[in-house]
């Protein structure tokens, strides 16, 4: 949980990974001319399926000490990045990035950002207003 | 950070197509250069190529110019008796620079710096964001 209420950390694990996306794709547009250089992506993270594991938490064993085996509850975020298959296009010299693919793909994470740290902003405001007890 | 690493790797990016355009005006330049003596070499075009290299220091995968080398192409021929470095059948040799794929070659690099910036624009309003969060 590290040490942050639920919705929180939650928020944050997804910042980490759309962050983590961001370098990513930054690499990929860095190297559009880089001979033999084939694009990366994450797997996609399955927000969905955490914020329904927050709602309604199954009963699990929690990790208290490092050694303790981890659950795919537990577990942290995954970010580690994989080559991108099946791409459409390569250029002779052996590179597939397409710069336009690789554009959308920034455009929609920089979207999530916003929409994550809006709810983070929203989050924490209502946190104040229930301890202010008013406007 | 990822944010921050992702700033520069796309300041990387720019940087080598910088080089890149670099050469290309070099090319262009000396599109006429020929040689000064009957024996001698006309300007040889120059080719850049990337390669994608691990930054210790960031941990990170960024793009750098690997090599400056020279196009093995043929020279143009031209008559022009009168010319100092002119043959005994006089004729010149003229620099192996073809103007249309220096200026194709320009096109495409403008086109991946626009995109390193644009991937800089997002990650820097991503950062902006989070630090709002604070506010």
């Amino acid at each position: 949980m590290d040490g942050k209420p639920g919705i929180f950390s939650l928020l944050a694990k997804r910042m980490d990974w759309l962050g983590q996306r961001q370098k990513v794709l930054a690499q990929n547009i860095a190297n559009s001319d880089t001979p033999d250089f084939v694009p990366h992506d994450l797997k996609p993270q399955q927000f969905r399926r955490m914020v329904e594991r927050q709602a309604m938490p199954l009963m699990g064993p929690e990790t208290t000490q490092p050694g303790h085996i981890q659950t795919s509850s537990s577990r942290g975020v995954d970010l580690r990045s994989a080559e991108q298959k099946n791409g459409y296009e390569m250029a002779p010299s052996g590179n597939a990035v397409i710069i336009e693919e690789q554009l959308v793909k920034v455009a929609q994470t920089q979207n999530d950002f916003n929409a994550i740290t809006n709810l983070y902003r929203k989050q924490v405001a209502m946190m104040k207003m229930a301890l202010r007890g008013r406007q | 950070m990822d944010l921050e690493k992702s700033l520069n790797i796309s300041a990387a990016g720019m940087r080598s197509q910088g080089t890149r355009l670099r050469v290309i005006a070099e090319n262009i330049a000396n599109a006429n250069s020929t040689a000064q003596t009957p024996g001698g070499e006309p300007y040889r075009r120059k080719l850049v190529t990337f390669e994608n290299v691990l930054d210790h220091a960031n941990g990170v995968e960024t793009v750098r110019v690997d090599s400056i080398v020279a196009d093995r192409g043929a020279f143009g021929r031209r008559y022009e008796p009168g010319h100092p470095a002119a043959d005994e059948n006089g004729y010149v040799l003229t620099p192996n620079v073809n103007s249309l794929m220096e200026m194709s070659d320009m096109r495409e690099a403008q086109r991946s710096y626009e995109a390193n910036l644009k991937v800089i624009e997002s990650s820097r309003s991503m950062l902006q964001k989070t630090i709002d969060i604070l506010r």
